[in-house]
């Protein structure tokens, strides 16, 4: 049973945390409400209501600044490399923790490595550009994928290690061949790890600016990220219009996170834990 | 005895391939690379030519580009006893008692979903001269703390650091919050029955359980420090005069320069910096372990 003291304690306490998280809102209540304000309201990017709210900011911003486009980009390189990821790092997890032959264990060294190491972009830019993939999005999509390989080779082997194997040697004497089990059998028990993988280089592939700065220099092929950041350097005392960009970049991920928070921040968990 | 007829090895091929081709090829081009004076500085030809340890003799020589590196290490080290010491203090807090701690969970935890670079973009509008950081402390009275934090070389390192550590606190407290729910209850009902209090508690059967937690929290918090780019470029691009010049910067103002070679030099004393704070914490783990 809890006393009143205590419960008063703990109300204080809430109201406490409440106020702290204010360090985390109010930067976004800043962006949120200059992005409707004119640009000589917005010179100073204040937490004050717009006097009128100018909803034609976001119609100007997705003209000017082909918007779309940049989203179709990025959509395009999140998707294309989160799914080249999942089939890719789950059948080298199947095999190297299945099967732990000293080949075996030394792949899953050598993808450890990745975890750690710090990529080397001059080199990768160099390498693309001898395979003429460089300023491309399909070279853009390799690179991603090269780089969120490791973390989820290492996340699918922690999660496999846990499925028993005799479902495997049950299939085989059905008759089942080698793909047929990986992809009938093994890939749908797999489904929270590929959850987690998903959402984790999803967002990472998303948010990351790096990679595209230098692998995609063309301004028409620029991922959203990159259009935020070509949009402050255009409209620099435009603090209003560059508000409505950084809208247009971090709302699909606000939408994701308001559903899926739950399964996000536990998948998250989980997969760094593992790992 | 079926492992040669089910697990394939083509499996791991593609995985292998691709991770060799753009991660681990070009980790080794760049060792190679950091003995040449690779550059297209004239525009109608690239040279490349051995020069040995140049490149290296003339990092340590030079003073500033010297300082990067401590710098570097700082940014790495400071950021990482800030997120670890407030994301732990958090997810004890969130951990069980409030009402709304799911909520709160979540609004802490929102800041890691988002792009650096976005989130570089609004703390300069924040920590500019008129922005808001300063009109918050004007309309606190505190008008003379105001200043301009990131055009000034004594609050430039801080105000990026801060941003570092306001965007990652949150992923430090929810992997806290992970090794918190693996406690068993029952050790905190018997060391009340025997009297302990709360502080006790907290050193006796809380701290030592948390160590799995710090050591992937120290990994990934160091990793990131020392890795980090996309804040301190936009809110700063290195300045005011290399005052936030950090290694992964300069790796990329040199790529601009198009002195491939020296970028390469950079590019691995950053990878020889990460490879020994991982062995370093791992060592930690091992110690632990046994």
């Amino acid at each position: 049973m809890k006393t009143k003291h205590e419960k008063i304690r703990l109300a204080v306490k809430e109201v406490l945390f409440w106020l702290l998280s204010l360090i985390v809102i109010v930067p976004f209540l800043i962006v949120i409400f200059n992005a409707f304000k004119t640009k000589p309201e917005a010179i100073n990017m204040q937490l004050t209501l717009p006097e009128v709210w100018h909803f034609e900011n976001f119609k100007q911003v997705w003209d000017q600044g082909s918007i779309l486009n940049s989203l179709v980009n990025s959509l395009i390189i999140s998707i294309t490399s989160v799914v080249v990821t999942v089939v890719a790092s789950a059948m080298c997890a199947y095999v190297i923790s299945r099967n732990r032959t000293k080949e075996n264990r030394f792949i899953y060294l050598y993808f450890a490595m990745g975890l750690m190491v710090p990529v080397s972009m001059v080199s990768i830019v160099k390498v693309l550009r001898v395979i003429h993939l460089y300023n491309t999005l399909l070279g853009s999509i390799l690179v991603f994928v090269a780089l969120i390989l490791p973390l989820s080779v290492f996340l699918y082997y922690g999660f496999i290690t846990g499925i028993p194997k005799e479902l495997d040697e049950a299939a085989v004497i059905d008759g089942a061949g080698a793909l047929r089990i990986f992809t009938q059998v093994v890939f749908p028990l797999l489904k929270p790890a590929t959850v987690t993988v998903i959402m984790i280089n999803f967002l990472n592939v998303w948010n990351d600016f790096q990679i595209p700065l230098y692998t995609l220099p063309d301004p028409d092929k620029a991922v959203i990220v990159q259009k935020v950041y070509n949009f402050y350097g255009t409209y620099t005392a435009s603090w209003n219009l560059v508000s409505v960009t950084i809208l247009f970049a971090i709302l699909p991920i606000l939408i994701v996170y308001i559903f899926g928070q739950r399964y996000i921040i536990s998948g998250m968990v989980a997969g760094s834990v593992k790992g | 005895m079926y492992n040669k007829k089910i697990y394939k090895r083509y499996f791991t091929l593609p995985a292998v391939f691709l991770y060799t081709l753009l991660f681990m090829v070009p980790v080794i081009l760049n060792f190679v690379y950091s003995f040449t004076n690779w550059n297209a500085i004239k525009m109608t030809h690239e040279t490349a030519r051995f020069i040995g340890l140049d490149n290296y003799i003339k990092i340590f020589q030079n003073k500033e580009l010297a300082s990067v590196i401590l710098r570097t290490l700082v940014f790495a080290g400071v950021t990482t006893i800030f997120k670890n010491v407030i994301g732990f203090l958090l997810a004890l807090a969130f951990n069980e008692g409030l009402k709304t701690k799911n909520i709160l969970r979540a609004i802490f935890f929102l800041p890691a979903m988002l792009s650096p670079l976005i989130i570089g973009l609004i703390f300069g509008s924040i920590f500019m001269k008129a922005g808001f950081a300063n009109q918050l402390l004007t309309s606190l009275g505190l008008q003379n703390l105001t200043r301009a934090w990131l055009t000034s070389k004594d609050t430039a390192l801080g105000t990026a650091m801060f941003v570092e550590i306001w965007r990652q606190v949150g992923f430090n407290m929810v992997i806290y919050l992970a090794g918190l729910q693996l406690i068993d209850k029952s050790y905190y009902e018997a060391a009340s029955v025997d009297g302990a209090n709360k502080r006790q508690q907290l050193f006796s059967i809380t701290l030592p359980r948390m160590i799995p937690s710090l050591i992937i929290n120290l990994l990934l918090a160091l990793s990131q420090g020392l890795k980090a780019f996309d804040i301190v470029f936009v809110l700063t691009g290195g300045g005011p005069s290399g005052a936030t010049e950090l290694i992964n910067t300069l790796v990329f103002k040199e790529f601009g320069k198009k002195l491939y070679g020296m970028s390469s030099a950079y590019g691995v004393i950053l990878f020889l910096i990460t490879a020994a704070a991982g062995l370093l914490v791992l060592r930690i783990k091992d110690n632990n372990d046994e």
